[in-house]
């Protein structure tokens, strides 16, 4: 579910959309949830442009929009026009962008998108930020995957987990023994999914991790396919 | 293919990580992913108290034959820190030394940083760092020209400085764990400077081994270039490369 493809605007190297397909070519990845850079580091719009071309020549690919809560006066317009387009699953960065989940036009996006039946990710974020997100969005009907978190935040993931059944949690971050089984436990096997952050980051590092986890295959399956596909409404 | 894990560490981390945080558990970790040996450094020595630390350290050593151990020293207590090399390093099981700029609170351009290497280096031929400066790293890197040093997490993201450093000082090398699995670091410093001064190092049991094993298997490493990685730079630093050809040449 958490795939990209552009420049890295803080180092020397292309994370073009060549390399993503190459890194889920070379993995039999059946399907890959991306979104364009350019959405993120310069305009929305232009980037979720160029994100739906991209999905539409390459079908392995699953478009996710990029919304942008500092530039509020179009993103509900923004939202309803992408998911007229085939958009299900809709992104934000307030860690790059700089931005608070607390801020009013963050909710009010996040209403727009309950009311079209979307989906949202974001990162699990800072300690505290994982539990502002679920009790923030609590009254809403509207799944939300928190990505990103590690050691550090699993604790505060595990407790959010546990307690909004709404909230998922990627794993492409969870790099402590046993955390893989701490989410797919705390999640009641259902809202554990598998990341990468591909083609940034390793995708063997987080597979190796789902590979060797001490679970059942039946709850692999779910973490690496089937869990991904509920989130955003297909298969169980 | 088996490996020789150069950082780990026995004892609890302040975070959700279950089953973890013993002797026991690092065994069991080793015995998952064909870890022959892990060097481990006692968390309780880095976070709270160097010398029960050690002690505990030691004896889940002893008792324990992968675990092998990094005398944890502060650059706070240089006397206590060279008691505690002399009492550990004498053991079979004590390969080397651990210092941690940031849990010590002392930097490693402050003079006393300065003082403890310089008794590290009469002492043992083997010290792992984090973090350090670079210049630090290199002028220890010249002045101790016998002292291999290992930089824990190759300075993360901002591994091409660490790169440079080894491609600089023929004594310094790289582990690459960490939390941030950027794609291509391996490739990349395999590219500059070959896998000679690349060890695998896990930071178990805080960091799952298979985490940062994806690293090297993403990098289209050769089976001979994987054997150096994963065992045997870490077995010539640890002063097992003898036994080593021992037991290929029985084998």
């Amino acid at each position: 579910m958490v795939t990209s493809f552009g420049w890295d605007r803080n180092r020397p190297t292309d994370w073009g959309l060549d390399e993503l397909l190459q890194v889920l070519d070379r993995h039999g990845v059946e399907r890959a949830y991306t979104h364009s850079l350019r959405a993120v580091q310069y305009a929305g719009p232009e980037g979720n442009d160029e994100t739906l071309r991209a999905c539409a020549e390459h079908g392995v690919l699953a478009p996710v929009a990029v919304l942008d809560p500092r530039r509020f006066f179009d993103c509900r317009e923004e939202a309803r026009r992408r998911f007229e387009q085939g958009f299900r699953v809709f992104r934000f960065f307030p860690d790059v962008q700089g931005w608070s989940v607390d801020a009013l036009p963050f909710r009010k996006i996040c209403e727009t998108l309950a009311e079209l039946g979307a989906r949202v990710i974001i990162p699990a974020g800072p300690s505290g930020q994982p539990t502002r997100i679920a009790e923030l969005l609590t009254d809403l009907d509207l799944r939300v995957l928190l990505i990103g978190g590690s050691y550090g935040s699993l604790g505060e993931i595990l407790a959010v987990l546990e307690e909004f059944p709404s909230v998922y949690s990627d794993g492409h971050m969870m790099d402590s023994p046993f955390a893989i089984e701490a989410i797919v436990q705390f999640s009641g096997d259902h809202r554990a999914i598998f990341g990468s952050d591909s083609p940034m980051r390793s995708f063997e590092s987080p597979l190796l991790m789902a590979e060797h986890a001490e679970i059942s295959d039946e709850q692999r399956r779910r973490y690496l396919r089937d869990n991904a596909l509920a989130f955003v409404g297909e298969g169980a | 293919m088996k490996k020789i894990d150069m950082h780990g560490h026995l004892g609890y981390w302040a975070f959700a990580i279950p089953n973890c945080g013993t002797a026991e558990s690092l065994v069991h970790l080793c015995e998952r992913y064909d870890i022959e040996h892990v060097a481990a450094s006692s968390t309780q020595a880095l976070t709270y108290d160097m010398r029960a630390g050690n002690e505990e350290m030691a004896e889940a050593a002893r008792e324990h034959e992968p675990l092998l151990m990094y005398v944890y020293c502060n650059a706070n207590w240089l006397a206590e820190s060279c008691e505690e090399m002399d009492t550990y390093l004498a053991e079979e099981f004590g390969v080397g030394v651990k210092i941690h700029c940031g849990y010590s609170g002392v930097s490693s351009s402050d003079p006393r940083m300065y003082d403890l290497m310089a008794e590290i280096a009469r002492r043992t031929s083997l010290v792992k760092i984090h973090p350090g400066a670079a210049e630090d790293l290199a002028t220890w890197a010249r002045s101790y020209p016998d002292l291999n040093i290992i930089i824990a997490h190759a300075f993360a993201t901002n591994y091409p400085a660490a790169v440079d450093l080894a491609a600089a000082h023929p004594n310094i090398y790289l582990d690459f764990c960490c939390s941030h699995a950027s794609r291509g670091k391996v490739a990349y410093t395999v590219e500059r400077i070959g896998t000679a001064q690349i060890v695998f190092g896990s930071d178990m049991d805080l960091i799952d081994p298979a985490f940062v094993l994806g690293m090297f298997e993403e990098a289209d490493l050769t089976d001979e270039q994987k054997r150096a990685v994963y065992h045997d730079n870490g077995a010539r630093l640890l002063g097992l490369a003898q036994s080593l050809a021992e037991r290929r040449t029985q084998g």
